[in-house]
Parts: C-alpha cells; sequence; structure tokens
C-alpha cells in the first residue's frame, strides 16, 4: 500500500498537545500495548485541570455582570404576613429585589417533581407548589424568600439584610421522627399524617402465609441518616438575557444541562427549548445533588431579564448545606421469617422516607427505585414492602450516589446479621444458603425485579479471600493487645443501572480527525478519557485526533445526562451504534475509492480491506477527508475517479442511540474490619476489601476510582455524617466545622478487584460501576463495629457512628445488668 | 482601597483591593488566575492553597494585604499542560483527582509536603492532608501521587529560598 496514505504522525511542533499515556495500573491489571478498551489510560481531562485550566462555572465573568444573593428563611415553617423591601432599595448599588409575589405576577411555573410515576398506589400522590420564591409560606429553614440583585455581592448582602419580613411562625415537624409521629404538624395541611404517597411491592398474602410457618422471625428498625452531598465545586450559576436572539442563556455547575434546558423550558418559563440555552464545563463533582433543577438558576435567569443585564450567584459553603437539596434519610422497619436452617422464608419492610418540605425534580427517585432492590442476592421466596413518601420541614430530598440502593441494602444485609445471630449461624454461612444460584438466572425477585446474571457466591468468596477473612483471628489477638477491640463485617450489595435512553454522535472534521458529541455529562467520571478509548478502538483514530463534546445545548441535539450509572452501558452503547453508523456511511465511499461493492469491504483496524480479494484498503480517516473534498470526486490509488453522492460529500458522521431495556445490575461484596477503643468510642477502620462484578472494564484506573470514591462516601455516611436540625428546624450541621467530611486519615489503603460476569443486556457487557461503593460497603463497616462491639453487649448502633455515640451505647451496655434482647 | 503588590508566578502585579480583599479574590479576580479554587467559607476545604515565600498556605485565610511584597506561587506557576510538574504528571498517573476542583489545592500541599520532608510513609501523608478535602477520589491516588515524587523526583518540590 502507498505509505503516503498512512496516517502520519510528525515531529512534535508547536502546537501540540501532550500526548496520550497509560497511568498507573492498578493490581491485577496487566501492561499493555493498546490504549483502547480495557488499558488504564491515564485522563485526557488531567491535562487541564492539574494545571489550574479547569472551565468551572465560577470561573466565568460575563461583562456587565450583577451578583444576585438569596434571602432565605431563618425559621423552620412560618407563614409571612409581609416583606418589606424598602430599607434595602437604599442601598448604594441595589439594583433589584424580587420576591415570591413578582414571581407569580410574571407567571413562572413550579419547580416539577418528574419522579413520581403514574403507577403509584391508588395513581395519586399530594403535590406541593414549589415557586422559586416562597409566596405565603416557608416549610423549612433555607427556603428562598428574595433575590436581592445588585452591582456587588456585599452590596446585595448588605440591602438582603435590610429587608424586613413579618413571619408568623407555625409550628414545626423537621424530621422523620417528628413528622411521623402521632398528631405530628402538618407541612402541608392536604397532606394527613405528612405523607406524600403510598405504595406497595411485593404479595402481602404470600409473605403472612411464610411467616406463618416460620421457625425464626428477627424484627429490626434501620435508619439511614440523613447526609449532604457536599461536591466540593458550591453550585454556580451565571442567566443572561439576549434581546439580539430573545434566549435565555445559561451558565451553570448543573450535572445536567439537556434536563435543566427541558425543565425550564417546559415547566418554568412555559417557551420552547430553542430559546434556552444552557452551558456547563467543568463541574466540580455533583453526585446525584446537582443533577435536577435549583430554584437559583430560574432566579438568575429571571432577574436577568428584568433587569437587562447578566446576574452572577454563588453558593457559599455554609449556604449550600441549607439550600442544596440532601440525600438518604430513611426509616425501616423490617421483619425476617426463616427455617429452622436458616433459609429466608418471607420479608416484610415498611419504609418511612423523608422527602423534605417540597417536592423537587428527583425527590421520590431514592424510595422508589431504591425499593426495587430489597431482594439483594437472595432468593426471599416472599415479599411485601411498603413505602411511605413523608414530608418534613427539612429540605427538599434528592438523589445522592446510590439513591436509595444503599438504603435498600443496609436493610438486606442487616436484617441477614440479626437473623444469622438469631438462627446461630455463622454470617458468611446464612447468605451462602440464600443466595441465588447462577443457574436460577434469570432470576425474577418476589418484588419483580428481573436479574440477567451474577456469580454471587463466587464474587462473595473472591472477596472474602481478597479479605484474608480467615486470618481474622490473628488480628483481632493482636488489636487486643494494644487495648482495641477488633471487628468484621461483610456485606453483599446488587443494584440497578443504566436506566433512559440516550444519543451519541460521531463526527469527521476535514483533517480526519474526530469529535464525539455526547448525551451523557461527565463532572468527574472521565468521559473524555473513556469514550474516547472505544473510538480509538472502533474507529482506529489516534487518540490525540479524538476530540470530545460535551454540555452544551446549542450544541448537543440532545441528552440525559450522566447518573445512576448509565453512561458507560447507555451512552458508550449509543456510542457504538453511532460508530457502526459511520463506518456503514464510510464503506459506501471506500466501494467508490476502492472500486470494491460495500458489501465485500471489511473494517479492519481502521481500514475498509477487501480481505476476499486482492487485500486493497484505505484507511477511514482518508475517507473521511475525502467526504469533505471540495471538487466531489473520489479516487484512490489507481483506480478510477467516481462521482461521490450528495449524501457522502459533506462529512463522515455517525449517530447512535440506546436504552437498556433491559437495565443491568453490577453486584458484589465487601468486606471491613475495624478497631474500636472501647475508652473513647472512637471507630478506625483497618481495612477495606471489595470484589465487584461491573461487567466489561472500559479503564481500570477510571474505575477502580469511582469504587474508592465511592468507598470513601460510605464510610463518610457510617461514621461521620448526619445532617442535624434541632427541633425548631434549624440545620446545627451548616458548615464544615460542624459536618463530618471525611479526611485522608480515616481511610485504610482499600484493596478492590473485579471480577466480570459480562451481561448480555448491552452491546459492550458493561454493568454500571460508579456507585458500587456507596452501596455496598456500610452495611460491612455497620456489622464490623457491632462485630467488635459484641463482647460489650452493644447489639444495635445507627449511623453515624461517631465516638459519642459509640462511647455511650458502650457505657450504657456495661450499666445494663443483662443485654437486652435486640428489638 | 489600598495598593498591594504580590508577586505572583514571578510577575509582579500591582492591584487597588479593598482591605476585605482576600488574597484568594486577588489571585482570581485582580490576577485573573481562576486556577485556585474557593471549596468553603471556614477555611476548612484547602482548594484554595497556594504557596507564599514558599510554604502551603490557604489563600482564602489571608488578606492580600498581608502579603504585600511576598512572593505567591498558584498552581498556573507550577506547571503548563506541555510542561507538568512532576506532581502534576504524578497526580495524572495515579488518578488522583476526578472532578478537578479540590485538585490545585492538593497539588500546592503535595509540593509542599514532600517539600518539608513530610513524604516519609502512608500514614504521615494521610495525616498532612488534614486541611485538604476530596470528596471524589478518597484519598488514595492522591495519597500515591505524592508518595512517588517523594521518591523519584524531591527536588522538583524545592522552593526558591530553599537550600539545594
Ligand atoms: S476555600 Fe480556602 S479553605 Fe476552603
Ligand atoms: S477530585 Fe473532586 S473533590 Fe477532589
Amino acid at each position: 500500500m502507498d505509505s503516503s496514505h498512512m496516517p502520519r504522525r510528525p515531529r512534535p511542533g508547536p502546537f501540540d498537545r501532550p500526548a496520550a499515556e497509560l497511568g498507573h495500573a492498578p493490581e491485577g491489571v496487566g501492561r499493555m500495548n493498546s490504549m483502547g478498551i480495557g488499558a488504564p489510560l491515564a485522563r485526557i481531562e488531567d491535562i487541564r485541570l492539574v494545571t489550574g485550566n479547569g472551565r468551572f462555572a465560577n470561573n466565568v465573568t460575563v461583562p456587565g455582570q450583577l451578583r444576585g444573593y438569596v434571602l432565605r428563611s431563618p425559621l423552620g415553617h412560618a407563614r409571612i404576613r409581609s416583606i418589606d423591601v424598602s430599607g434595602a432599595l437604599e442601598v448604594p448599588g441595589l439594583v433589584a429585589v424580587l420576591t415570591g409575589e413578582d414571581y407569580a405576577r410574571d407567571g413562572l411555573g413550579d419547580m416539577p417533581c418528574v419522579s413520581i410515576p403514574p403507577t403509584i398506589k391508588g395513581g395519586a400522590y399530594v403535590p406541593t407548589p414549589f415557586p422559586a420564591l416562597a409566596v405565603d409560606t416557608v416549610r423549612c429553614v433555607g427556603s428562598e424568600v428574595a433575590f436581592v440583585v445588585a452591582e456587588t455581592l456585599s452590596a446585595a448582602v448588605e440591602a438582603a439584610e435590610r429587608i424586613v419580613v413579618d413571619y408568623e411562625p407555625l409550628p414545626v415537624a423537621p424530621t422523620l421522627e417528628a413528622a411521623i409521629a402521632p398528631g405530628a404538624p402538618l407541612v402541608w395541611p392536604d397532606a394527613p399524617g405528612n405523607r406524600c404517597f403510598y405504595h406497595e411491592l411485593g404479595d402481602a398474602a404470600a409473605c403472612d402465609a411464610a411467616f406463618d410457618g416460620a421457625a425464626h422471625v428477627v424484627k429490626g428498625r434501620i435508619r439511614n441518616q440523613r447526609v449532604a452531598g457536599n461536591p466540593l465545586e458550591p453550585r454556580t450559576c451565571i442567566g443572561r438575557y439576549d434581546p439580539a436572539d430573545g434566549r435565555f442563556h445559561l451558565t451553570s455547575s448543573t450535572a445536567n444541562p439537556h434536563r435543566l434546558r427541558l425543565l425550564l423550558s417546559e415547566h418554568i418559563f412555559r417557551i420552547p427549548a430553542h430559546r434556552i440555552h444552557v452551558v456547563a464545563g467543568d463541574v466540580g463533582g455533583g453526585f446525584g445533588t446537582k443533577g435536577g433543577l435549583y430554584p437559583e438558576e430560574i432566579l438568575v435567569l429571571w432577574a436577568a431579564w428584568r433587569v437587562g443585564r447578566p446576574v452572577k450567584w454563588v453558593c457559599e459553603r455554609s449556604e449550600a448545606f441549607l439550600a442544596d437539596f440532601n440525600g438518604r434519610d430513611q426509616i425501616a422497619d423490617a421483619e425476617m421469617a426463616l427455617d429452622a436452617d436458616g433459609r429466608v422464608l418471607g420479608l416484610r419492610v415498611e419504609v418511612n422516607h423523608n422527602l423534605g418540605s417540597a417536592l423537587g425534580p428527583s425527590t421520590a427517585h431514592p424510595p422508589l427505585v431504591g425499593t426495587r432492590m430489597l431482594s439483594g442476592v437472595y432468593a426471599f421466596p416472599a415479599m411485601h414492602v411498603k413505602i411511605n413518601g413523608i414530608f418534613t420541614n427539612s429540605r427538599t430530598l434528592t438523589t445522592y450516589r446510590g439513591a436509595g440502593r444503599p438504603e435498600a441494602t443496609l436493610i438486606v444485609e442487616r436484617m441477614l446479621d440479626l437473623a444469622a445471630e438469631k438462627v446461630g449461624l455463622d454470617p458468611v454461612e446464612i447468605r451462602r444458603r440464600n443466595f441465588i444460584r447462577p443457574e436460577q438466572m434469570p432470576y425474577r425477585t418476589a418484588i419483580g425485579e428481573t436479574y440477567d446474571c451474577g456469580e454471587f457466591e463466587a464474587v462473595t468468596d473472591a472477596a472474602l479471600a481478597l479479605a484474608d477473612w480467615d486470618g481474622f483471628e490473628a488480628r483481632r489477638r493482636t488489636s487486643e493487645g494494644r487495648g482495641l477491640l477488633r471487628g468484621r463485617g461483610l456485606s453483599c450489595y446488587i443494584e440497578v443501572c443504566a436506566t433512559l435512553s440516550d444519543r451519541m454522535e460521531v463526527r469527521f472534521d476535514s483533517s480526519g480527525c474526530v469529535s464525539i458529541l455526547a448525551g451523557t455529562f461527565s463532572y468527574g467520571q472521565g468521559h473524555e478519557t473513556t469514550y474516547a478509548q472505544m473510538v480509538h478502538d472502533w474507529l482506529g483514530v489516534p487518540l490525540d485526533q479524538i476530540r470530545f463534546v460535551q454540555g452544551d445545548t446549542d450544541i448537543i441535539a440532545t441528552g440525559r445526562g450522566s447518573f445512576g450509572s448509565r453512561s458507560m452501558t447507555v451512552g458508550g452503547s449509543a456510542l457504538r451504534k453511532a460508530c457502526e453508523n459511520l463506518i456503514a456511511m464510510g464503506a459506501r465511499l471506500a466501494s467508490l475509492m476502492l472500486d470494491v461493492e460495500p458489501e465485500a469491504l471489511d473494517f479492519v483496524d481502521g481500514s475498509y480491506v477487501w480481505t476476499a480479494g486482492d487485500r486493497r484498503s484505505v484507511p477511514l480517516t482518508e475517507v473521511a477527508k475525502t467526504s469533505f473534498a471540495w471538487r466531489g470526486s473520489a479516487a484512490y490509488n489507481s483506480g478510477p475517479p467516481r462521482q461521490i453522492p450528495a449524501d457522502l460529500w459533506s462529512g463522515l458522521e455517525g449517530v447512535g442511540h440506546f436504552s437498556a431495556n433491559p437495565q443491568n445490575y453490577p453486584n458484589g461484596c465487601y468486606v471491613a474490619e475495624v478497631e474500636v477503643d472501647p475508652e473513647t468510642g472512637q471507630v478506625r477502620v483497618d481495612r477495606i476489601a471489595g470484589v465487584d462484578d461491573v461487567g466489561t472494564v472500559i479503564n481500570p484506573l477510571l474505575l477502580e476510582g469511582q469504587v474508592i470514591g465511592g468507598c470513601a462516601q460510605a464510610v463518610g455516611q457510617v461514621l461521620l455524617e448526619a445532617v442535624v436540625h434541632d427541633a425548631e428546624g434549624q440545620v446545627l450541621s451548616g458548615a464544615f466545622t460542624d459536618y463530618g467530611m471525611p479526611r485522608a486519615e480515616d481511610f485504610p489503603h482499600m484493596v478492590l478487584s473485579n471480577r466480570p460476569v459480562p451481561t448480555q443486556t448491552n452491546p459492550l457487557g458493561v454493568k454500571g460501576g460508579a456507585e458500587t461503593g456507596t452501596i455496598g460497603l456500610p452495611p460491612a463497616i455497620l456489622s464490623a463495629v457491632l462485630d467488635a462491639l459484641r463482647p460489650l453487649g452493644v447489639r444495635d448502633l445507627s449511623m453515624p457512628l461517631t465516638p459519642m455515640k459509640v462511647w455511650a451505647a458502650i457505657d450504657a451496655a456495661s450499666s445494663a445488668p443483662v443485654s437486652k434482647e435486640n428489638s | 482601597m489600598i495598593e498591594v503588590t504580590i508577586a505572583v508566578n514571578g510577575i509582579e502585579q500591582r492591584h487597588q483591593v479593598e482591605d476585605r480583599t482576600l488574597l484568594v479574590e486577588f489571585l482570581r479576580d485582580q490576577c485573573g488566575l481562576t486556577g485556585t479554587n474557593i471549596g468553603c467559607d471556614t477555611t476548612q476545604c484547602g482548594c484554595c492553597t497556594v504557596h507564599v515565600d514558599g510554604r502551603a498556605i490557604k489563600s482564602c485565610t489571608l488578606f492580600a494585604a498581608q502579603v504585600d511584597g511576598a512572593e505567591v506561587v498558584t498552581i498556573e506557576g507550577l506547571g503548563q499542560p506541555e510542561n507538568l510538574h512532576p506532581m502534576q504528571a504524578a497526580f495524572r498517573r495515579h488518578h488522583a483527582l476526578q472532578c478537578g476542583y479540590c485538585t490545585s489545592g492538593m497539588i500546592m500541599q503535595g509540593v509542599d509536603i514532600v517539600r518539608r520532608g513530610r513524604a516519609v510513609d502512608e500514614a504521615t501523608i494521610r495525616h498532612e492532608l488534614e486541611g485538604n478535602f476530596c470528596r471524589c477520589t478518597g484519598y488514595q491516588g492522591i495519597v500515591e501521587a505524592i508518595a512517588e515524587v517523594a521518591r523519584t523526583a524531591p527536588e522538583s518540590c524545592k522552593a526558591s529560598g530553599d537550600a539545594a
């Protein structure tokens, strides 16, 4: 072949970008030459992020921009009698003060809730008006009361301080416990018992029958506390209205620009989507909490339209503790029926989930999706689940990494631990007796979820080996010698991933480089790298000739963002289809160039090859360049020039769509060992090991990072973190000084591995990999702490396991004459 | 308003600022160096860590006026895309960042830990990172990256005033 048509690799020039390189390979990953799927490629996006060139929203300054500041409710529940803004109007630099009355007058819509399906029991729920600025009533501390716009932030703050709001305090039910108590104050008058919705899964009669025949029944109450997502980048948004094109332009730290456009267009401004332009650059984490719509995103656009200048709002960290939507917050009452051998006959669960004071876009997602996973990795023959969505005078609930699945896993695993104790079985053995076996796949659980594949006992054995489960006793004695109690715990989990559809596009430019236009949205997950690895493999284009584009609703036709560990499955599979479509389109042009029928050409290593013939070939990149030819003839090597048909003569591109139906089920097992100081109640996590089955691995370096990061959030929740309210609804955990953010010292070196059972439910065989640690690890740590404290008679603890709480439990157990039966 | 002069990444920056202007605001707003991030309002997170006269310090804890005449190095001054500092390269190799928001501060702190000879073992590095939060990575890659630089390129972390 004529070598002049090979992709040329000139010497590095002055404008060249740093080359792709492999990163530090996680243990168990062999050396490889490829940079494609499976390689521990160092991230492409890191180049800008390690050099301070990140494009975070707060780095954007728009000429003429004003600053916005939100005046928030200082009370947990109150009627607004009046708002007097006259003092604020005198502050120099003030531009506007907007209140809920203005909002209503301008006809803006309410924050929508799009997470309660029509299939909810009874077909109805209690909806909540949720304007971006409160009218009449505030229902939690931090509710938006007024939006102040000024030349500078300090002027806006000063003006806000001069607004006089006359509140009439109302009774407060700030927590789940308070809101479900008999006679609790009502958050919404039309929601008796503070119940927004009720839903059921499973079969009550079958479950009753199972309990009737049980040899053992265990009961437990499992509290999963409220936590704050706390992505390190505080939320930020800049709104601009352009009279020249009549469009609203929003730059936001959102984790889901297209969803934002859709919600703003459909529910808030009620204008065509093309009149709203949303851009998100680099986003500093989100973990689910930045993926919906927030009042401030509405406020900056609306204010910009009203005052005729751009408006920027930047959340302060302490403000974020009031303004960001929270995660978790569930009380579960569970009962498990077992036969004499420890086989589970039935599981009953009733959950009360705290929805907060008003419904946001994703509020009902955690209780409704998480509960689908209450069968865990086990063959529970009968189940009945009741779900209550409960209003409280606290900030709106939203999805936080795992979103209901950590709650479900904690319930299942905690109940099995209680059952093991009751039946007199080892915690590993009781799980072995109840695992769904590979030969039972596909397995339909008693609450209707169908798992396609998984080898739960094998993955558990792998985790036990990795954790040196059997070597525990020696380590326990060593700890004992140092005056410390050592405990171990394990947890098996399964989750469900890859919801909805998505769209990906690959598009060549005239120099033979390819752009990936992603409908998903990466905010730390590393898609710029993983998608490039895929395209590198599938199209044979060198990595430095691949560009990644996301997050601009004017450039990306549509998309659904990244959450619920969906992107490698849905985005990756759509990308694969996009590449296949591109290859098919290119084959027609290659056929003209090579003078061979398109069907006779194979696509091998980035070239079209006539393998059945004389092996003549042309690289895809050359075909792509030809598609841009100014004069429309195609010729290659000695072939005769041919006229290019119009549809092949305006560039080469491919669009792909995918929706995972059915979804996939990542699973695995985590083991934790802890040391507890009985004198202080201090818990130290000494060892964490885990084995996941997330199917095909695209990039082991990035996968490991996702798993470790998830584990870190698990440790945070189990040991340190909690959003705490007082009886009046004040947030006591309102700053980094009061909220237990995990630090480097809170973790051991984690040992993780992967044991893939690729799924047939998508063309890549991948399962979601971004939430496994957050979902799988917490019960193992809780179990390990209780194991350590067993000799002291401590039988139950609720998260977070702060030294104070552990110490108090030790103290209570030692002063009790007989250790009381767990209830 | 007062006039403050700070040598930032070797370039003299002279600006009129308010008395209460923080160093981080001076860097971001006056100098246009937005690589230094703000993650909190209580000096807990370390996103804003820079080097002042060779030492890591949280730039939200100082008024710009307090460091009048000082030499400041920010993440932009440490290395460039085509010429990464060994710590920046190690962060990349060890996947020590995900969203990248804590990263500027982490890297500046990492360089300081190595400079002070405190990257002696994993436990010490973890302790030295006490003032820097990362919500994404679980810190493991960060600890590995700092340990690697301490092993392979400690001299790259010396400040200009340090003895050779
Ligand atoms: S911004 Fe300086 S420590 Fe958080
Ligand atoms: S990489 Fe996101 S906070 Fe550290």
